[in-house]
């Protein structure tokens, strides 16, 4: 008898192996990588609103509305996002051409002004629209750019999630991502990032961001965006909250909208 | 606006929808806090920022005074305010606190020789020495243009405790030979030769003492001095030649030998 059940045993467990959704033998690194992957959406139409918290609490509201696109197989995303409040900044615009592979090339129209700037950036540490998003939040970095290690599962809101922790690869990679380390929680089911902790280049606890709510904008290939994102600088106790009101799949937005002259048509 | 040969180069844009804008372009590349010491977290108060090449604190005043004036009925302007005006405000305590404690250093040496000598007039009496002294100081510093600072503020309040010894020293040593049988005149010149010696002994040394600080290369000490040398010399003048005049002049009751009456 005793044998049987031994063989019952291991044959219950690889029963249980084989029926376990696939992506239980992932590495950590096809992990993330699959994650940057989740949310790239062919193109998009998005209506947000950016709340910019002190650590008084006062707040600053910001509503864009902005327009996504991928190129180059994938490899650029091109972006545009035009302020419609306050209504002191409405019409402002920011042209983004983000690479994969090279800086990502920036320009910001005035209207107030009729002037196009063109902004230098070579730093995706640097803080998006004065909140605590950077613009390497905005967009996935590089893989190669970190070692990745799986911590273990950990459940965030219900949501049973990878902990990986993500360390760049050199100096100037946690330079240009201001992070020395990042360990972040990635869901199971649908590969989005719901929580990440970020230390600073002194390995001090910097901001943690949390995922509240995420979307299948594009359910044929399984593309999800978050819906509401918060993060918080547990450093200076200030906060942005970032929440997507409206989001439309659109993979044939127009190819005019990314240029500067359409952004100065305003 | 930030560059020399751009129209608008260091100048504020003209409309608010322009500044807004450039704010917003800042941001884009900018740190959250980099605006914190200039401008509110909701742009709407920001510190303007005056130097004021002048450390006289009449001139500061004027500047704030016309500033306070200007922006009295402007509902946006917070405050005016900064280093020059706590500058001028502590001048203007020390000023205003001189006086009292001047009034009041006097007031209580006067009522102690008055308790010492059990007489108003001797209370009186040695406060004359002490004017004296004390309008010599500010006399000069006012022909000297010597500014009036907290260091030179305490002067007249440890002039008056050292100047008054001296006095105290010469009225306690005449009233003793007085009443051991010697007239006005004699009294004076016993009193001179004796405690009148230690008097200027001690008077000197405290010159020469002070003296060393004139070699001061920094200026506030070197005044210090300087007025120390000269209001302690002052307090001695008034000790050993006014004060016997005043004795031998109007042989006050309170010096005078007590008659044993029978």
């Amino acid at each position: 008898m005793k044998k049987y059940k031994i063989i019952i045993l291991a044959f219950g467990t690889l029963v249980l192996f084989l029926t376990a959704e696939p992506q239980e033998n992932l590495t950590a690194k096809q992990i993330v990588d699959r994650s940057f992957k989740a949310t790239k959406l062919a193109g998009s139409e998005i209506l947000s609103t950016m709340t910019i918290i002190d650590d008084k609490g006062r707040e600053r509201v910001r509503k864009i509305a902005s327009v996504t696109k991928l190129y180059d197989n994938g490899e650029t995303e091109k972006r545009l996002i035009r302020f419609l409040s306050p209504p002191d900044v409405k019409g402002t615009g920011l042209l983004t051409f983000d690479y994969e592979k090279r800086d990502d090339d920036m320009w910001l129209f005035m209207p107030a002004l009729r002037k196009t700037r063109r902004i230098v950036s070579t730093e995706k540490a640097k803080n998006f629209m004065g909140s605590e998003f950077t613009y390497a939040d905005m967009t996935p970095p590089i893989l190669d750019d970190f070692s990745y290690e799986l911590l273990g599962e950990e459940d965030v809101n219900e949501t049973s999630c990878w902990r990986i922790e993500m360390i760049p690869v050199n100096e100037d990679v946690a330079d240009e991502n201001g992070f020395s380390k990042r360990v972040t929680f990635i869901a199971q089911q649908d590969f989005v990032i719901r929580r990440a902790v970020y230390y600073d280049l002194d390995g001090e606890l910097h901001k943690e961001l949390s995922v509240e709510e995420v979307k299948e904008v594009d359910p044929e290939n399984h593309k999800y965006r978050p819906m509401h994102m918060i993060m918080v600088n547990k450093q200076e106790g200030r906060k942005s909250i970032l929440i997507v009101d409206e989001i439309q799949f659109n993979p044939d937005v127009k190819d005019e909208f990314f240029t500067t002259r359409y952004l100065e048509r305003y | 606006m930030n560059d020399k040969d751009e129209e608008g180069y260091d100048r504020i844009p003209d409309t608010r929808n322009a500044v807004a804008q450039y704010f917003e372009l800042y941001s884009m590349s900018g740190d959250p806090d980099d605006f914190e010491k200039m401008v509110d977290f909701p742009y709407e108060h920001a510190l303007l920022t005056a130097r004021l090449n002048t450390a006289s604190t009449k001139k500061m005043d004027h500047v704030i005074d016309r500033l306070k004036e200007k922006t009295k009925n402007d509902q946006d302007v917070r405050l005016v305010g900064g280093f020059g005006s706590i500058l001028s405000e502590l001048a203007h305590k020390v000023v205003n606190g001189q006086f009292l404690s001047l009034g009041l250093a006097i007031f209580v040496v006067g009522i102690l020789l008055m308790i010492l000598f059990r007489s108003v007039t001797a209370g009186l009496i040695s406060a004359i020495p002490l004017a004296i002294s004390i309008t010599t100081l500010f006399g000069l510093m006012g022909i000297f243009r010597i500014e009036l600072n907290v260091a030179t503020a305490m002067l007249s309040s440890i002039m008056i405790g050292v100047g008054v010894d001296y006095t105290i020293h010469f009225l306690w040593r005449f009233r003793e030979e007085r009443q051991s049988g010697l007239d006005s005149k004699e009294a004076v010149i016993k009193t001179l030769t004796t405690t009148g010696r230690g008097i200027v002994f001690n008077a000197l040394s405290v010159i020469f003492g002070f003296i060393a600080l004139l070699t001061s290369s920094f200026m506030p000490v070197r005044f210090f001095g300087f007025l120390v040398v000269v209001s302690i010399t002052s307090c001695l003048i008034g000790a050993l030649i006014l004060i016997p005049s005043l004795c031998i002049v109007l042989k006050p009751k309170f010096l005078e030998p007590r008659e044993i009456r029978v």
